[in-house]
């Protein structure tokens, strides 16, 4: 009891710096609370919505996400005994209102009674409704909270805008089952299954069937060629946009970790500060063990309160990150509404083991030190230990380091693997450190003995005192600066790349599109293929040809089909003198197979991804049955991340029965202003359908956007990983001053200036801040280009150059030169002002 | 010249207050080698600090050249105490992790000076008190008696017109003390050249041990506060 009192005692005596470390510390445990809880809360939303639109269904039987199923199917179903079927027509589609949302429109024939049964818990039990719905030919039934945002009442009109065009529906019920939140956030509209297949050209075909009561082998039993999967499957886009979102949580642990090395900080010097206490502690008979459990028992309490702070303060966070979260998703899924925040139990426990871990595992290293020391050494007077040495654990540092390095260049290893190895190199780096803090210390004290400005040379001095301490904190801060470059070279390196190929591929002025880019960049909406004839004979359009986008399924992902008018685009490209693209069309062999749909160009991610090459054979799967076509080359494009082919408009219209464009690309005669053909391209589509028109600058922002959108999320968490890293260079700075308040002191009294002695101070800190900041660009330009693009590669295929990003590392360096002085200044200020004689007399 | 007028000093307040020094008067002229003796904690090193400019009189003055150290600026005390007293410690008050030679010219750099330029008038001191070939060392690889000789070093190299010691020997063995004092004695009235013209030195040291203090010409004892 003695021992938990004297304890206490010591750390009270230390309020501010036991606040700094409770505070970093919480920090830490927030970010990893509020990045998990961001994350979760998202993806339940995602996953809630897959899930509900099966309504109580066992299994989901599809032909995969972009393939529609034979209705047929749904009969031979029924046949097996006990079983309970009912067939879901999906789209989405863009309300024309005031507040323009999504909704998404599951067409169900709720006159069979299968259907009630599966859907009854979504949609209620609300017959009137049901029979309406059955009845009507344009009825929807909504739910209660999709009316009152956007206004309607039964009877009222909703105005949509589908991928097939304008759809004015009329509101036949509303419906007030709660269970309907959790469909796309009660965004949802129930329709007739018949109508909803002829309103989005697939009569005859269903997007999926939804079935109980019978097993999979059953259900794969009548229909061998179909994916039978329990529901709640994602689609591509959803998962790409949780994978993104998921790497948030990545960053979380590098903060952490960061964290790690400012508790460490502080655990050393307050076990250093007591070594003589623990000598005496020693002398009178405590054991090893004692001190041991002592010192690292008062830890684990911080921990624990650290944590608890942590939990709430990361709470409150995840509430701000969601919003970041829905909008990353948003922008590639439409309909996700996450908006609880629950932390569980679960979390709560792995954020008190997180927290108390990290403090344990910082405390762990200088306890065990504390506690190997023997009385004597420490209770003799001038035991000051002035040639400390970290050649062993350099060595140590250096070859984890390389080993690291040469595993992530060498394989090619999954995201949790990638960051554990990025841990384990951050370990190796932060063992080397010391020494090389040491070595080029003294060889820059060298220099500095011959200016004429001692300060620079004390300041120095006074680092290396504790050349452990002083390569933390750099490391602290230099990670936390690190994490913005890393990402932000990773950003530049894409946007230039992208900047390059939309470039060099597309001869277009205006892109006339169904979807709106403001909402979502993946929008399935297309535009008739009317429409680009009429496109055409507008005034001030030279050229305009027609692309076809759509998913679909390559060996086990999804990939993107781009169909081309291949001969428009080729005038297109002639008009606007820009040569062949890809080059290979050169060649009237490749040319004619690319006319003709029997070649077809890869991107070069879909060529690393499924190791294909020119020449090589590949059977794409069709709603017509398999196509086989050659690979005519690989290009560059950055269409889709998991890859995507370029062949002719034609063969996506023949065998994906696919009649609609997605793209009309326009090139705007020289006499007329891109804006006015913009301004007169959006006039003729209005009424006939909604149609969005972007110039090759507004796309490249939308596409820039929707990156920094996706980082901003880790940019708000590197803020918080620098603030904790600015916590850091105070709290070590301070510590050094508490730690040589005998020294200034001294200086005072041989005649330095409070001035003076600030300077040094303030000094020491932008020293730091200077170094971190080139360990940050160093480091964080490595961290981009070599694991970060590798892991990049690994994913997408995509290898992008790298690039400096000049700007935001001179906006790095200056922050941290800044924020180096303005850490120093308060420990500055304890430095300057304390009375020289009681300084004298403190030992 | 130094003067302490009536000076008074006092820590604490109400109950607890403790009085230091009692209403001591005292001229210490140029070239005067003085050591103040008396029992452990009568005021001695209250009175050296008061006289160095490090603490205030809590009533009278201590003048330097007629000035007030009460008059004086934070800036101008410290630059007084930079350019013209040199002050000696029981404890050396060395850096660890500067070399003998670096500790010695550290005051001459605050003045705007590079170690480098100060190196040769730094090893010139390290001559005269002995350590020529201690330079490079640093404070813990000095004895007790070097480490303090380095201080004396130090606290020389300005030239101060005034040297205070406070227990410069309290840390050393008989011997050491004894070739301490040997060299206070020997720089402690030794002549400076000053803008205004050559002075002699003066030396003021605190001691308890009374075979030091009888080498100074002129001692002054201290009681409770009171000069006896």
């Amino acid at each position: 009891m003695l021992f938990v009192q004297y304890g206490i005692k010591h750390h009270l005596r230390h309020r501010l710096r036991l606040l700094m470390v409770i505070v970093s510390l919480a920090l830490g445990v927030a970010i990893f609370v509020s990045s998990f809880e961001s994350v979760m809360a998202a993806q339940d939303a995602i996953a809630a919505s897959a899930r509900s639109t099966l309504g109580n269904a066992k299994w989901e039987v599809s032909r995969g996400r972009y393939l529609q199923i034979d209705e047929s199917l749904v009969a031979k179903f029924r046949r097996i005994p006990g079983a309970v079927v009912a067939s879901v027509v999906e789209s989405t589609a863009d309300t024309r209102d005031a507040h323009p949302s999504n909704l998404l429109i599951v067409g169900v024939d709720l006159s069979n009674p299968d259907t009630q049964q599966l859907f009854g818990s979504a949609v209620g039990t609300d017959m009137l409704a049901f029979a309406k719905l059955t009845l009507s030919g344009t009825g929807v039934l909504i739910g209660k909270r999709f009316a009152i945002e956007h206004k309607l009442s039964e009877g009222s009109t909703l105005d949509l805008q589908s991928a097939q065009g304008p759809r004015k529906l009329t509101v036949e019920g509303i419906l007030e089952n709660h269970a309907l939140d959790l469909l796309a956030g009660g965004h949802v509209g129930f329709v007739n299954l018949h109508q909803a297949q002829a309103d989005f050209g697939q009569v005859g075909l269903v997007d999926k069937i939804a079935v109980a009561g019978v097993t999979k082998t059953e259900l794969q039993k009548v229909c061998p060629s179909c994916q039978v999967e329990a529901p709640g499957k994602l689609s591509s886009a959803a998962e790409d946009a949780l994978a993104r979102i998921r790497s948030l949580l990545g960053i979380s642990v590098i903060a952490l970790m960061v964290g790690v090395l400012l508790i460490y900080n502080s655990v050393q010097v307050s076990v250093l500060e007591r070594i003589q206490d623990i000598a005496i502690l020693r002398s009178i008979g405590a054991t090893r063990f004692q001190v041991f459990a002592l010192l690292l028992s008062e830890w684990a309490a911080i921990g624990f309160v650290a944590s608890c702070f942590g939990i709430g303060l990361g709470s409150g966070l995840a509430y701000l990150l969601l919003e970041y979260t829905k909008r990353t998703v948003n922008t590639m899924v439409p309909l996700v509404t996450a908006a609880h925040v629950q932390v569980g139990l679960g979390l709560i426990l792995a954020s008190l083991v997180i927290g108390m871990g990290t403090a344990l595992a910082a405390a762990l290293f200088p306890v065990l030190t504390a506690a190997k020391v023997r009385p004597i050494e420490i209770l003799r007077p001038y035991s000051y230990r002035r040639n400390v040495r970290y050649g062993p654990s350099a060595l140590v540092g250096g070859a984890i380091f390389v080993l690291t390095n040469l595993f992530v260049a060498t394989q090619s290893v999954s995201y949790v693997i990638g960051l554990s190895v990025t841990a384990v190199e951050f370990f190796g780096v932060a063992l080397m450190f010391p020494q090389f803090v040491l070595v080029a210390g003294r060889r820059l004290r060298g220099l500095l003995k011959q200016s004429k400005n001692s300060i620079p040379f004390l300041a120095l001095d006074g680092l290396l005192k504790a050349p452990h301490r002083t390569a933390f904190t750099i490391m602290t801060f230099g990670c936390a600066l690190m994490m913005t470059v890393a990402t932000k070279a990773l950003v530049v390196g894409f946007q230039e790349s992208t900047g390059a190929w939309m470039n060099a591929a597309f001869p277009f002025d205006i892109s006339m599109m169904g979807n709106d880019l403001a909402s979502s960049v993946y929008g399935s909406q297309v535009l008739p293929s009317s429409l680009a004839d009429k496109v055409r004979s507008m005034p001030g359009v030279e050229t305009a040809y027609a692309v076809r986008k759509l998913f679909t399924p390559f060996r086990t992902k999804d990939v993107m089909a781009i169909g081309i008018d291949v001969d428009r685009y080729l005038v297109a490209r002639q008009s606007k003198a820009m040569g062949l693209w890809p080059a290979e069309l050169s060649e009237p062999s490749v040319m004619n197979r690319f006319r003709t749909g029997t070649g077809v160009f890869v991107s070069t991610n879909f060529a690393r991804l499924y190791s294909v090459r020119a020449g090589d054979h590949i059977d794409l799967e069709t709603p017509t049955g398999m196509v086989n076509v050659v690979v005519l080359a690989e290009t560059d494009d950055y269409s889709w991340q998991h890859g995507a082919f370029i062949t002719s408009l034609s063969l996506l219209k023949s065998r994906w029965r696919e009649d609609g464009v997605s793209y009309i690309d326009v090139s705007v005669s020289k006499v007329h202003t891109i804006s006015e053909v913009k301004h007169e391209l959006q006039r003729v589509a209005t009424g006939e359908r909604t149609a969005f028109a972007y110039d090759k600058a507004e796309i490249r922002e939308v596409t820039d956007s929707v990156l920094e959108q996706t980082v901003a999320m880790a940019n708000l968490q590197a803020l918080i990983a620098i603030l904790i890293g600015v916590l850091g260079i105070v709290n070590a700075i301070w510590i050094g001053v508490m730690n040589r308040k005998r020294e200034i002191a001294m200086w005072r009294s041989i005649g330095m200036t409070r001035r003076q002695v600030a300077a040094i101070i303030v000094c020491e800190s932008t020293f730091v801040a200077s170094v971190a900041a080139l360990v940050g660009i160093v480091g964080g330009l490595y961290g981009g280009w070599v694991p970060l693009r590798s892991f990049s590669f690994n994913v997408t295929g995509y290898l992008y150059p790298c690039v400096i990003p000049w700007f935001h590392l001179l906006l790095v360096t200056i922050v941290a030169l800044v924020l180096g002085v303005l850490a120093g200044l308060f420990p500055a200020r304890q430095a300057a002002n304390r009375p020289i004689l009681e300084a004298i007399g403190y030992e | 010249m130094l003067e302490l007028r009536n000076v008074t000093k006092t820590y604490g307040t109400g109950p607890q207050q403790v009085v230091a020094l009692r209403n001591i008067s005292l001229i210490v002229e140029p070239g005067e080698f003085i050591a103040i003796t008396g029992p452990s904690g009568c005021g001695k090193s209250t009175l050296l600090h008061l006289a160095s400019g490090l603490d205030i009189p809590s009533e009278g003055e201590v003048l330097i050249d007629g000035k007030s150290t009460r008059d004086c600026s934070d800036d101008e005390l410290t630059l007084l105490r930079r350019n013209r007293i040199g002050l000696v410690f029981q404890a050396f008050n060395l850096i660890p992790t500067l070399t003998a030679l670096e500790n010695v010219v550290l005051p001459a750099t605050l003045n705007g000076k590079s170690f480098a330029t100060q190196m040769g008038r730094g090893r010139q001191l390290l001559e005269v008190v002995g350590l020529g070939a201690r330079a490079g060392h640093y404070p813990d690889q000095l004895s007790g008696g070097e480490a303090q000789r380095v201080a004396i070093a130090r606290a020389i190299i300005m030239d101060p017109e005034m040297l205070l010691a406070d227990e410069p020997t309290g840390n050393l063995d008989s011997e050491s003390g004894l070739s301490i004092l040997a060299l206070l004695e020997e720089f402690g009235c030794s002549t400076i050249s000053t803008p205004a013209g050559p002075v002699q030195r003066s030396t003021m040291i605190v001691t308890h041990d009374e075979s030091i203090a009888a080498k100074a010409p002129r001692r002054i004892r201290l009681k409770d506060g009171k000069l006896v």
